[in-house]
């Protein structure tokens, strides 16, 4: 179980004057039950590498595989595919289109052909982990805040119960309130389900707190792939392509810097806390 | 997106040619007159000047030939449909071929092969405007020659500024559209399948968000218009202004000369088509 | 009393409107602003503050349920001062693409002057000044819609520059980008001070909040706190309970001041930290 790229390239409007590589030579395993996240400048084609995962952007050559599955072959089974995964796109309430938030919620479900029971049963699971609650099911979705027709549109993806789940900056645009209750969600939902979560984003700190893996992406290659801490204590390295590590890790280098004796990383505020007081205890007791 | 690069008429190819330097509403009544000139052109000579024409106007414009060509693609098929209908509909002249009920007379073949050519000197006029005009020249162009209008309620800036608008949105909404469709298809939603409506209603998963996006882009829109002290068509001066020379005084005299000659011919009878049965 | 000094004069300031059923909102109670000529003030709230609603009425696209708003001594609810109001505050919006009105740049950015009925050879003068301000010369002659989100706000700050406005308004104008065109756009900001113009910036994250000269912090449409960044952000407990971005470093401030393992909480980046935490070093 688990998802394989194997010498994956993309090129827009080949053999065009406007042609242009998205992904060069992309050789990646993503296995199951862990939150990964994929980070890289302003196009370095962290959209792209998820469209390609989520089958929905066709490589110009390679193999994309989901448990075994090819997504890419002739003939492959779509509705098989779609089972298996499912995507939101940045600003995912730019899709919204129902009547109702029940219908919203209900239209890839019922796509599948579920039963209306376990439509019922689904769209409750995804409204549990989005904070969405029964007196707006039978509301316009245009009626909702900002915030909550975001979380209306993921929990619509959520709800088809995909064995990947992969979401492009679903944080993007969103005030601070509105980006934990989204992550806090995700994380919830993926440590019930043990499914593997797929996220593209922007915010090292987020990536910090919620990633247990991490793919970054520079000029269209992957540049590394290791867990969380492996990549983040690559500081140097990201800096060149236009990254940044988590704020705390950067204190935790700079301190480091100054002969202080402790890690080179530290992922949330709690954490460099709590390194901070246990080294100026030993040291200054 | 990738549809966008194939199609060449409404694009915009930039080179420093006479042609590109021409005043927008000249080229624009040029235009007219190549058309009209076009639908009276009634013999061999007459399309052979055409066709040279057209084709002078082309090397003047630097834009590669190649290029033209390939913008003709896409209508090859309605070129090529337009040969079949006329050569097996038409009987003038002789019979040249028969098989069962169809007959084939060298008249149809004649009028087939005229009738794509128009439409082939048709397209590669009009790309040729706005290959060699900018979107804006074009509507401040259009905007010129619409202003006497003005005075019979026609709103000619209003008009303009909808062009533009319209223009500057289009691969925005192209690219809106490609986004909400890859969305939707990975929820489930299938647009090829089932009957005329069931296809119809799969549309709302695109047509409803793209729809609700447009009005929201054209209140933002108007918002950010009004915030730049915008107030419609008056008093407002551009920067880019429209400014007529020698070449394009020369341009419309040459069309005119053209159009006198196509007249002349088709009236005088002196060139028609009949003439080669 | 009119002061010629202010540039914008705010007082009493509020905004009533109807709800989705038919009830009362007031999105902003008895705000008093003022802004001088050259300043660089930060509107700093959490969504819901109001801080938007208050952002339209400095160039009149919302007129006020009560109080006043003054332009360079021009009162909003005055039609015929319309215009010169609006070409006194420019704003910038959220969406980079909702502003971008023509298909060229540099068409776009001669909209503003062009609105204005100034001569051709003025408005090309000032398009070239104005994308020369925000480092997008090179981009004159190219499509909207092929640029990155820093680069089309940065047209459409070129746009509002061009008019020669005395006060640029950036609403929210980085919520959108990502943290390279962020940069971007306030690296713009920086420009337009420079050039004398007073800026002023809606936002709802603190690390843009601490370049101002001044901060006017909102929350349901009332003033809570105004003054320099310093005199603001020192009340810790409030700022938490608002919703806005607090920087990380600042978090893990309060966290150790709290515990007196470091003097003050007025640390704003790594470098003071690592001051504060190790002054010897």
């Amino acid at each position: 179980m688990s998802i394989l790229l194997e010498d994956v390239h993309l090129t827009y409007s080949p053999g065009t004057p406007f042609s242009a590589d998205a992904l060069r030579e992309i050789n990646l395993k993503i296995t199951p039950n862990q939150i990964v996240a994929v980070i890289g400048h302003t196009g370095s084609g962290k959209s792209t590498l998820v469209q390609v995962m989520a089958g929905l952007q066709r490589p110009s050559s390679g193999r994309v595989l989901m448990d075994d599955f090819e997504l890419y072959k002739k003939n492959s089974d779509r509705r098989l595919l779609r089972r298996k995964v499912g995507m939101a796109f940045q600003y995912p309430e730019h899709q919204l289109f129902e009547e109702t938030v029940e219908k919203e919620l209900s239209f890839g479900l019922q796509k599948q052909g579920r039963s209306i029971d376990e439509v019922h049963l689904q769209i409750r699971k995804a409204m549990g982990f989005t904070q969405l609650t029964e007196d707006m099911l039978g509301r316009s979705p245009f009626e909702l805040s900002g915030g909550q027709m975001r979380r209306l549109a993921i929990a619509s993806v959520i709800a088809m119960e995909p064995d990947y789940l992969i979401l492009d900056e679903p944080t993007a645009g969103l005030d601070p309130a509105g980006r934990d209750e989204i992550l806090a969600g995700l994380q919830a939902w993926q440590r019930e389900t043990k499914k593997t979560v797929i996220l593209v984003s922007h915010s090292m700190e987020d990536v910090a707190k919620l990633a247990d893996q991490i793919l970054v992406l520079a000029n269209g290659k992957l540049l590394m792939s290791g867990s969380t801490r492996e990549v983040f204590s690559r500081g140097a390295e990201l800096q060149e392509v236009g990254l940044d590590v988590p704020q705390m890790t950067s204190l935790m280098l700079a301190l480091r810097n100054k002969g202080w004796d402790i890690p080179p990383y530290a992922m949330t505020v709690e954490e460099a806390y709590q390194v901070i007081c246990e080294y100026l205890g030993r040291v200054r007791p | 997106m990738n549809m966008l690069k194939g199609v060449t008429i409404g694009q915009h190819y930039p080179a420093d040619s006479v042609i590109h330097k021409m005043d927008a509403r000249f080229k624009i009544v040029m235009i007219l007159l190549y058309v009209i000139a076009l639908f009276m052109a009634a013999g061999p000579i007459s399309y052979g000047l055409m066709i040279v024409f057209a084709i002078s106007v082309i090397i003047c414009s630097k834009i590669p030939l190649k290029f033209i060509i390939r913008g003709l693609r896409p209508i090859l098929w309605i070129v090529g449909f337009t040969l079949i209908l006329h050569t097996f509909s038409t009987q003038e002249g002789d019979l040249v071929w028969q098989w069962s009920r169809f007959s084939v007379y060298n008249g149809g073949i004649l009028r087939g092969v005229m009738m794509g050519l128009r439409l082939i000197l048709l397209i590669s006029i009009t790309s040729l405007l706005t290959l060699t005009t900018t979107p804006i020249d074009l509507t401040d162009g259009l905007e010129a020659l619409l202003k006497p209008f003005k005075k019979i309620g026609l709103p000619a800036h209003e008009l303009a500024m909808m062009m533009t608008i319209a223009l500057r949105f289009v691969p925005t909404l192209i690219e809106e559209a490609d986004k909400i469709i890859k969305a939707q298809t990975a929820r489930g939603a299938d647009f090829e399948e089932g009957g005329l409506i069931a296809r119809g209603k799969s549309m709302l998963p695109i047509l409803v968000p793209l729809f609700i996006s447009a009005f929201r882009r054209a209140d933002d829109l108007a918002m950010a218009m009004e915030a730049r002290c915008y107030r419609g068509g008056e008093n407002r001066t551009k920067m880019k202004e429209l400014k007529s020379g020698v070449r394009d005084y020369l341009g419309v005299i040459s069309l005119s000369l053209l159009m006198a000659i196509m007249m002349y011919f088709r009236f005088s009878k002196l060139d028609s088509w009949t003439a080669l049965l | 009393m009119i002061s010629p000094t202010l540039l914008i004069d705010i007082r009493n300031l509020s905004h009533v409107y109807q709800g989705p059923d038919s009830q009362e909102i007031k999105a902003l109670t008895s705000v008093d602003m003022d802004i001088r000529p050259g300043e660089f003030v930060v509107i700093l709230g959490a969504n819901g503050s109001g801080k938007s609603t208050l952002a339209k009425h400095l160039n009149a696209l919302l007129l006020p349920s009560e109080g006043t708003v003054l332009i360079d001594g021009l009162d909003t609810v005055d039609d015929q001062a319309l215009w010169s109001i609006r070409q006194r505050v420019g704003m910038v919006f959220q969406n980079p693409d909702n502003q971008i009105v023509a298909t060229i740049v540099e068409d776009d950015v001669a909209f503003g002057p062009e609105n204005l009925g100034l001569p051709p050879a003025i408005i090309r003068e000032r398009v070239e000044e104005a994308l020369a301000m925000v480092g997008m010369s090179e981009f004159r002659a190219h499509a909207p819609h092929l640029l990155s989100g820093g680069q089309k706000q940065r047209v459409a700050i070129a746009g509002i520059v061009a008019m020669r406005p005395r006060v640029v308004v950036l609403d929210e104008a980085t919520a959108m980008l990502d943290p390279q065109g962020r940069h971007e756009v306030m690296a713009a900001i920086q420009t337009l001070r420079s050039e004398g113009m007073a800026v002023i910036l809606i936002t709802h994250h603190m690390s843009e909040a601490v370049l101002a000269d001044r901060i006017y912090l909102l929350s349901s449409g009332r003033v809570i706190a105004k003054g320099s960044p310093k005199e603001v952000f020192r009340e810790r407990e409030m700022m938490q309970s608002l919703g806005l971005d607090i920087p990380q470093i600042k978090q893990l401030a309060a966290l150790l001041k709290s515990k007196g393992l470091i003097d003050t909480d007025d640390v704003l980046n790594v470098e003071e930290m690592v001051k504060q935490l190790c002054p010897s070093c």
